[in-house]
């Protein structure tokens, strides 16, 4: 045997300890239900809700920003249509309207 | 070990019993995958995140082991993969030179409270951690296993003859450089 020099001079014990009752420890770990089973189904679970509340947030905001465009576009309309009615109207029949509607 | 591997793997595959049999596989292989582990990482924190790295990978693997292999050759090249990439992540991350990983491990090693090796047994594991990685696991798994070559070869994929010379090398030069220090 070609180790035979290193074996007999130093061994090959490991020098390593581990701490008190770990290996009973770390399968304990195992044996409680779930452990090895959560990391995938707890990842698409917490993944379903992200992806959940990022779409009801888009809805909202996407919703948001469409009422409020709506909306202005709607006072530009009322506004451009008055401005159009009132450039139709001349200062006399202003006056006309007025006098008709006092008697 | 209280089960066979057919059993076993009846079991593992089987979605009411899997459960119960991965854990029986953890019992069983935990501890010789923990110093096949503890080996090349050397502390005791970096073998117990890589053993449950291993575990967690084999048991979202099960559905593509088919038994090709025995459970065990598995583990271990599970095991030996998860090993590989740690170490040179670590190397990367850690230090820029080759010789400067080398004694950032031994000063680990030295303040290391769970390591329990004599003043020769530390030069030991100082002249392993000269060899390169591929060499160092050969080295480990015959020196201190005395595992056959022929299971070596389905872990790590490398022809007997190869491991034979590859651990031929590595003892000869660790001999030389223990030779050096006690010089």
């Amino acid at each position: 045997m070609k180790d035979l020099n290193l074996k007999s001079k130093i061994g090959n014990r490991k020098p390593f300890l581990v701490p008190e009752n770990y290996f009973e420890e770390f399968a304990a770990q195992w044996d409680a239900e779930g452990i090895k089973k959560t990391p995938t189904i707890k990842l698409q679970r917490k993944k379903f809700w992200y992806v959940a509340a990022a779409v009801f947030f888009g809805f909202l905001v996407a919703g948001q920003v469409l009422y409020s465009s709506y909306k202005q576009s709607l006072e530009n309309l009322n506004e451009n249509y008055e401005l159009y009615l009132y450039s139709q109207l001349d200062r006399g029949t202003i006056y006309d309207y007025y006098e008709i509607s006092e008697d | 070990m209280n089960f066979t591997e057919e059993e076993i793997l009846t079991q593992l595959h089987n979605k009411d019993s899997c459960g119960n049999a991965f854990n029986k596989v953890v019992r069983a292989y935990q501890e010789q995958l923990y110093w096949h582990i503890r080996k090349m990482v050397l502390t005791h924190d970096d073998a117990n995140d890589l053993l449950q790295n291993t575990f967690l990978k084999a048991w979202k693997n099960l559905d593509s082991f088919r038994g090709d292999s025995k459970l065990r050759t598995w583990l271990y090249t599970i095991a030996t993969n998860e090993t590989l990439t740690f170490l040179t992540q670590q190397k990367k991350r850690d230090t820029e030179s080759l010789s400067a990983h080398e004694d950032y491990l031994i000063q680990q090693l030295e303040s290391d409270s769970f390591f329990d090796g004599n003043a020769a047994e530390l030069e030991l594991q100082k002249a392993i951690l000269q060899l390169p990685e591929k060499q160092r696991i050969v080295f480990n798994m015959k020196y201190f296993d005395n595992m056959k070559y022929e299971d070596m070869e389905l872990i790590l994929g490398t022809s007997v003859g190869a491991l034979k010379a590859s651990y031929h090398h590595a003892v000869k030069k660790i001999e030389a450089m223990i030779l050096k220090i006690q010089q």
